[in-house]
């Protein structure tokens, strides 16, 4: 990488610090911790930088593939594919979608909570689909499982979210 | 290998079709579904909320602290100059000079490189990690972002508003000169919603807001008067680093400045493309 290289690298990844950060807080639960998930994660993406290859998508899919990979070392996590629990997700008929008389302006302290209340793979693909608006395939490949995986575990975090939720409307008399 | 999307269970397949994952025949079906029961409408309209209310509620998160940002960016500038292929560190714990020298970048006090050669090969100049806009312009224009996403009916359908009056007079020739008086982002999926000034009135500008299909995402658009405030080269194109939970995109030209502002930086990279800007310094 030479010079004017490196300085729009450092550029790059420097502007998605914020997005890096948002992620790593809502994976480990803890600002604290996401502090240091956030530092070791930029010190090996400026020793990768030479590895990073641009994309249309920017370098956010790629640093956020460093933020969980030091995630889960951090956690001693190994990347499991299919686990017997989203296995069941995929065989068990799906229940009716519980419709929800919401007023959706009103609930982000509640919607919060409930997210961080997910299991930590749920919440996982969960941040990465809605808050990054990433693509199923685009999940898979930052978080290491396959498609399907990423799919059932996407939906059974929006199964519980949903319940969590109708717990709301119905204290609010809306449901 | 088969296709995990492909003989989805149905509410699988419903969540699939509102995240646009459905292949061009699978969602034909959904799409028939959707209009034929209220049920499966309601399923999909919901998950739109469902994703729009996670997504606005995980971003109302505060950012980096101010010292981890420096960290970081202390690691950033400890980057040695080094041939292609090569990369050696310094250890951590070097001079409070490199520390101080992010700081005074971090705040725009600093020019990094100002006298970098341009680099004739991509024909892209490179500028210092300084602002690119005002901090002030960077709020303005996100606060009304995150405003206008949530209502849109003061913008008008089509073309510009009615107060062209109070238009700065670049704007207005821009307007005039134009054809289509906005730019065009249905290609990558998002539809003009509308047009207003919307409460900038120092910046005497105009707000375009594009709304993407299934409604889940906006993106705005600002087209402002330049001025020497913003610290970017005439047809270059930059994200603004200070821009803390929504992408900034900045570009100009002689008497114009373009400010887009997302809510990820996928769909802004998109528009970029899809108006063929050039590629950020």
């Amino acid at each position: 990488m030479d010079r004017p290289e490196q300085l729009r690298f450092r550029d790059l990844v420097l502007a998605e610090l914020p997005a890096v950060h948002r992620l790593a807080v809502y994976l480990s639960r803890s600002r604290q911790t996401a502090e240091d998930l956030v530092q070791d994660t930029y010190l090996r993406v400026f020793r990768s930088a030479g590895t990073y290859r641009e994309t249309d998508l920017g370098p956010r899919p790629w640093l956020f593939k460093i933020l969980h990979n030091v995630w889960r070392s951090r956690a001693g996590k190994p990347v499991a594919a299919g686990a017997p629990a989203d296995e069941l997700v995929e065989q068990t008929a799906a229940p009716d979608v519980v419709p929800l008389e919401l007023d959706w302006e009103q609930v982000d302290e509640r919607v919060k909570r409930a997210v961080e209340q997910l299991p930590d793979n749920y919440r996982d693909v969960l941040l990465l689909w809605a808050v990054e608006d990433l693509k199923y395939r685009e999940i898979a490949d930052i978080t290491g499982v396959p498609i399907g995986t990423v799919m059932s575990r996407l939906f059974r975090a929006r199964q519980m979210l949903t319940e969590s939720l109708a717990d709301v409307a119905a204290e609010r008399g809306l449901a | 290998m088969p296709d995990p999307r492909d003989n989805l269970p149905s509410q699988q397949r419903l969540m699939a079709y509102a995240d646009g994952e459905l292949d061009a025949d699978a969602a034909l079906s959904a799409m028939r579904q959707v209009a034929a029961d209220p049920a499966a409408s309601q399923a999909v309209e919901q998950q739109l909320r469902l994703r729009q209310a996670v997504s606005r509620a995980v971003h109302a998160e505060p950012g980096p602290s101010d010292d981890l940002a420096r960290r970081v960016s202390a690691m950033a500038f400890q980057m040695p100059a080094e041939p292609a292929g090569r990369l050696r560190w310094m250890r951590l714990g070097i001079a409070a000079a490199v520390a101080m020298l992010a700081v005074g970048i971090l705040i725009g006090r600093f020019a990094l490189s100002p006298d970098q050669p341009t680099v004739a090969n991509r024909g892209v100049t490179v500028v210092p990690v300084a602002a690119v806009l005002p901090d002030e312009y960077v709020k303005s224009a996100t606060q009304v972002h995150v405003r206008c996403s949530r209502g849109t009916d003061h913008h008008s359908g089509r073309g510009w508003p009615v107060e062209m009056a109070s238009l700065e007079t670049p704007v207005k020739q821009y307007a005039n000169n134009q054809d289509l008086a906005y730019p065009d982002l249905s290609s990558i999926g998002f539809n003009y919603v509308g047009c207003a000034t919307c409460g900038r009135p120092e910046q005497r500008g105009v707000h375009l807001v594009y709304r993407s299909v299934g409604g889940t995402d906006t993106l705005s658009l600002f087209v402002e008067p330049y001025t020497q405030q913003v610290d970017l080269p005439p047809n270059a194109c930059r994200y603004c680093p200070k821009s803390d939970v929504h992408p900034v995109l900045v570009w100009r030209t002689e008497k114009l400045v373009f400010i887009m502002v997302g809510n990820a930086r996928t769909p802004i990279e998109k528009a970029r493309v899809a108006m063929k800007l050039p590629e950020p310094i």
